[in-house]
């Protein structure tokens, strides 16, 4: 029966107001809708027993009922389709919001692009649900009364006919309702798997290539398209009998009013102005009800979305409510437009209040950390006790897998420890706050992200450092002859579609990043990594100038970085 | 401009295909006219009835209503069903047929084109389902009404000509011209939103780290607040054009009635007739109703429409010309390049290069980074596009760009730097080299590049899950997989190592280039490698300059 809309409400902040504007406009279309029946069958009244009645005020009201309807039903709505963008733009910045903070939590385990594919293209059905399903449902409740009670002061027969036969369909609504939404959770779950599939093996394109698997997947490809078909009209063929059934017993309701009436006519027992007028609004008390079945399938659409981003919001954020911002009220955190930023950061989780400790005075130091991860049978980490010291640079060494990465993660707060602390001088990072901790540190991970932005952008990277400061860190990581070529410099765009970097020059970039945002705490992830001799010597270089004098933490297997090492730690060599 | 989109959409579905769209439409167009028809009957019968003849009389009205409501719920539904199983049908071909189409050209897709064809490919079903059909169910309906209407008295059929010419043309026309320019501006923007998503999502850990988890909200508030202002605009255009056919159908009921009245009044029209006549309009007006969101959907398809057409037929072409070319496959796998020039996005990455492999020959490619060395593997398989490459290439003597892709990979095998790996277990990612591997088999190649501890430690070993491109891997196990799909690879005379071993601690990487090497000793090898222990496993080292060229080929 589509989900619950309290949570929604509660969640987008003026959404109740334009719903019930909505849902008032759409019982007043009714309303005009009932006044454009009675007049069409006083009309055809006049016609039939050849009365003198003037027929030209009631045509004239007629087309004013009908003019009426209209402009309610356009403002009806224009209101709906607003209040359902309303509700897309909340929930795809909350639902981005907390994407971000929890694949920054469980990095590696997540998948990123399905949960921007199910998040961008279940805005539609999103949209229907909170802009049509939700006011219709509530016309829904209300026009069948008007109508029946209107057909009551005309024929009573009708009006106890009726009473009789929209319960029933009623029921039949309800059917409906949980078939489309068993169908749609079957389907949400197929066409994740099946966009995901798609694009997972046209980004894998070169590996098929290379194995000569490309044509071989066309057939996997259609398989899949053919299994998801199969499933999906098992389901639809179900939603659509009970939608037949649901269409069948309205028209089942109009016909016996019809023929009722038409019965009582022949037998002189009835005139027929009011038969008419009652054929003419039967329908009427039976519309409401089909179109929220026709939206039933938006609505359950869209629920398998909302249940899922209501669950991400429980676990996201954990704090009781009242701790949540007062204005947002209810299981919802803050869900602030960007275009308030301070809303947003309040949004970001942090786990307490606490001012960041200073990385460069005070040792960050692991202390007893265990760290499990789900697949493998050994602890990571287990017992281990670390101490990072200030104003030096540490070069962990080991092979790949043995943890340096999982360290980093740890003084990154990216990842909690199973058992034991992650500290800075006394205090646990844990108790700090993370967006201030995040502040004072530089990290350049193995395969830094190119932004679909210019060079400039993304070498200043949130900062507001001047062209001239960039270009300095551009050239110390020896990128001014790359930055030179370039016609457009600085502007130029990186990203898909822009210039194309190697991976050593993109290394560089992170590098000149770091310089920019001058941090008191510098983490480096395997810096040389498939670098050619001398540029990997150019990278250690420029690293020099960036960890000279900070506390710098650098994991690499490679010997080059180890000239930079104050203290060298090898990590996990039985592996 | 209607019905040129519809052609094009329905040139997407093969005769089968269109077969059970046809239908489909037919199953609605039944639906339509037993809809109509029932409203129009069913005035005509108390209209009849209120004249009191014998009950008999009416018998043939009451079966018709009955019998068209029928009728009308039973094509409806069978109209659905058929229509949705059509438009899968079509939509599962489409999405194969689309990657075959990727599969058959040069280079790959990036990830901003691939998700855009995803989305066109999924956007074509709203062609068939939301717009041709309607149409076509609209179009039928409103003739035979207006056939009906003449038969009951010409002028209401000519007010109900006119009541189609404003709800049927004049409304969708306007429609789609108040959209056509937000519907053109939609995909665009749409893609934007998905590339600043995505970029969001796979970088999310490294923005919050540099705090800019806010600024990448806002960006995305932005890219939202474009297609904001599009449906918003869009939203008003139906909203008015929806009531205005709302309007139309009501109007032209009470028109019908203002002509017909005097006439009935006359005693030249059965006052039945005339009760028919305007529930007839009401009728017309149901059918058509939806005409504008058809026309906008039509408009707002053909886009996508065009796009995948394009793709399939690129594809086509390109296949067409490899298929061409198919019987040039070669057992001998020297290589000599002559003067060859690469350049791709307005960069030199390989400039006037000469090169020379042996057959059976390895050869080390060493040079600084950006020097073009892994320009020099994609070229041997063919994953450059042909227009960036000038000079003379050629392997066992035949020019690589007379030879299919296929051929030549079946010749060549090319390991990259980061190895992709799909989200699917580990067997079914070692299995795409040797598809008829048994698992003992898969093991065995996993220990032999040094993989076994980690195997050892996985709990569900074979059978774990990678992970999106997978992201549950370390670098290091990554190059592993690759390079054991290199051990389970056959019948390639040349191997291409492109960095395969860069994350690995240097003694273990050259333990696994070597175990691959020695794994078919006759197979030749271009070894792209930046340490010069990896190097010495060749027979000889080149050497790429800076500027893309080479320098002194030095003999070993």
């Amino acid at each position: 029966m589509g989900p619950p809309p309290r949570a929604l409400l509660a969640t987008v902040p003026g959404l109740r107001g334009q719903l019930r504007l909505a849902a008032g406009l759409g019982v007043g279309e009714a309303l005009a809708t009932v006044a454009q029946g009675l007049l069409l069958a006083a009309a055809i009244t006049i016609g039939v027993d050849g009365a003198d009645d003037p027929i030209g005020p009631v045509l004239a009201g007629l087309a004013l009922a009908v003019l009426v309807r209209a402009a309610l039903a356009a403002v009806g709505e224009t209101t709906g389709r607003a209040a359902g963008r309303r509700a897309v733009t909340e929930l795809r910045e909350r639902a981005v919001t907390i994407a971000l903070d929890r694949a920054s939590r469980t990095a590696g385990d997540d998948r990123p692009g399905a949960l921007a594919a199910r998040w961008v293209h279940g805005a539609d059905a999103v949209a229907a649900y909170t802009g049509r399903y939700l006011p219709a449902s509530v016309v829904a409740a209300v026009t069948p009364v008007l109508v029946i009670v209107t057909v009551a002061f005309v024929d009573l027969l009708s009006a106890v006919l009726l009473c009789v036969a929209v319960p029933i369909v009623v029921v039949f609504l309800v059917l409906v309702g949980f078939r489309a939404e068993r169908a749609a959770a079957r389907r949400h779950a197929g066409l994740t798997l099946l966009g995901g599939h798609l694009l997972d093996v046209l980004r894998g394109l070169p590996t098929l290539r290379a194995h000569r698997r490309d044509d071989h997947q066309v057939g996997q490809v259609l398989r899949a398209g053919e299994h998801y078909r199969a499933g999906t009209m098992a389901t639809l063929r179900e939603a659509f009998l009970s939608g037949f059934v649901l269409e069948f017993m309205a028209m089942l309701g109009t016909a016996l009013v019809a023929v009722a009436c038409g019965i009582r006519l022949a037998g002189e027992h009835m005139e027929f102005g009011p038969a008419i007028a009652a054929l003419v609004l039967a329908p009427e008390a039976f519309l409401p009800l089909r179109r929220v079945g026709a939206e039933f399938h938006a609505a359950a659409d869209a629920t398998p979305l909302l249940t899922e981003l209501a669950e991400a919001a429980a676990e996201h954020d954990p704090r009781p409510a009242t701790a949540a911002p007062a204005a947002m009220g209810a299981a919802a955190p803050a869900g602030g437009r960007a275009a308030a930023p301070t809303e947003v950061e309040a949004v970001v989780p942090t786990a307490a209040g606490a001012p960041a400790p200073d990385p460069a005075v005070d040792d960050p130091w692991l202390d007893h950390v265990r760290v499990e991860h789900a697949d493998r049978r050994r602890p990571t980490l287990d017992e281990t006790t670390l101490v990072l010291p200030a104003g030096r640079t540490t070069v962990l060494r080991g092979p790949s897998g043995s943890g340096k990465s999982t360290i980093l993660r740890l003084l990154l707060g990216l990842r909690a420890p199973d058992a034991g602390a992650v500290r800075c001088g006394d205090v646990d990072l844990a108790t700090v706050d993370r967006g201030s901790w995040h502040a004072r540190i530089a990290w350049i991970p193995q395969h830094p992200v190119l932004l679909p932005a210019g060079l400039g952008d993304n070498v200043r990277f949130g900062t507001d450092a001047s062209d001239d400061v960039v270009t300095d860190a551009l050239r110390t990581v020896g990128l001014g002859p790359l930055l030179t070529a370039l016609p457009d410099g600085l502007a130029t765009p990186l990203g898909d579609g822009g210039l194309p970097l190697s991976t050593g020059e993109r290394r560089r970039v992170a590098i000149a990043r770091a310089l920019v945002r001058d941090p008191r705490l510098v983490l480096v992830d395997e810096p040389t990594a498939n670098l050619d001799r001398v540029t990997a010597g150019q990278v250690v270089d420029a690293l020099e100038r960036l960890t000279a004098g900070r506390t710098a933490v650098i994991a690499t297997h490679d010997d080059l970085p180890e000239r930079l090492a104050d203290v060298t730690v090898a990590i996990g060599g039985d592996r | 401009m209607i019905v040129a989109p519809i052609r094009r959409a329905l040139a997407l579905a093969t005769p089968a295909e269109r077969r059970r769209l046809r239908l489909a439409t037919v199953l609605g167009v039944v639906a339509g006219l037993a809809g109509a028809a029932l409203l129009a009957l069913s005035g005509y019968l108390i209209a009849r009835a209120a004249e009191a003849p014998p009950v008999l009389s009416l018998t043939i009205a009451i079966v018709g209503v009955r019998g068209f409501g029928v009728l009308r719920a039973i094509a409806r539904y069978g109209e659905r069903l058929v229509s949705h199983d059509a438009t899968l049908a079509i939509l599962a071909r489409l999405r194969a047929d689309a990657f075959a189409a990727v599969a058959a050209r040069p280079g790959a897709a990036g990830t901003a084109e691939a998700d855009r064809i995803v989305g066109d490919v999924d956007r074509v079903q709203d062609a068939y389902l939301r717009s041709i059909a309607p149409l076509a169910v609209a179009a039928v309906v409103g003739i035979a009404a207006l056939v009906a209407a003449a038969l009951v008295l010409p002028v209401a059929a000519a007010v109900l000509a006119g009541t189609l010419l404003a709800g049927a043309v004049a409304l969708p026309v306007q429609a789609a011209r108040w959209t056509r320019r937000s519907t053109l501006r939609r995909a665009p923007s749409r893609a934007l939103l998905v590339r600043e998503l995505a970029a969001t999502l796979d970088a999310a850990a490294e923005l919050q780290v540099a705090g800019l988890a806010p600024r990448q909200i806002e960006r995305i508030h932005d890219a939202g607040a474009v297609i904001d202002a599009i449906d918003r605009r869009e939203g008003h255009a139906t909203a008015i054009v929806g009531a205005a056919a709302t309007a139309v159908g009501g109007l032209g009921a009470a028109a019908v009635l203002a002509v017909a009245l005097p006439i009935t009044v006359g005693g030249r029209l059965d006052p039945a007739l005339l009760a028919l006549l305007p529930l007839l309009v009401l009728g017309v007006g149901e059918a058509i109703a939806p005409l504008p969101a058809a026309a906008r959907e039509l408009h707002g398809t053909s886009d996508a429409v065009d796009r995948v057409t394009e793709l399939l037929r690129d594809g086509g072409a390109t296949r067409s010309t490899a298929e061409r070319h198919r019987d040039v496959a070669t057992t001998d796998a020297t290589v000599a390049l002559r003067d060859v020039t690469v350049r791709r996005g307005g960069r030199t990455v390989l400039d006037r290069v000469d090169l020379d492999v042996a057959d059976g020959e390895r050869v080390a490619l060493v040079g600084p980074s950006g020097a073009g060395k892994s320009t020099v593997g994609e070229l041997l398989v063919a994953f450059l596009p042909t227009a960036d490459v000038t000079g003379d290439a050629t392997i066992g003597g035949a020019p690589l760009a007379g030879m299919s892709p296929a051929s030549l990979r079946s010749t060549v095998l090319h390991v990259p730097q980061d190895p992709y790996l799909f989200d699917a277990d580990l067997a079914a990612n070692l299995r795409l080299a040797r598809p008829d591997a048994d698992d003992a088999t898969l093991v065995a190649a996993l220990r032999r590049v040094g993989a076994g501890p980690w195997l050892d430690g996985l709990r569900d070993g074979l059978a774990t899950p990678l992970g999106e491109r997978g992201a549950r891997l370390s670098g290091g196990e990554r190059q592993r997989v690759g390079m054991a799909r290199a051990l389970l690879a056959r019948g390639h005379r040349l191997l291409v190592l492109d960095e395969p071993v860069s994350h690995l601690p240097p003694a273990d990487g050259v333990a696994v280039i070597r175990t691959v090497l020695d794994a078919d000793p006759d197979r030749g090898a271009l070894i792209v490698a930046h340490r010069p222990a990896e190097a010495a496993l060749a027979d000889r080292t080149v050497t790429l300059g800076a500027d893309g060229r080479v320098r002194l080929p030095a003999r070993a």
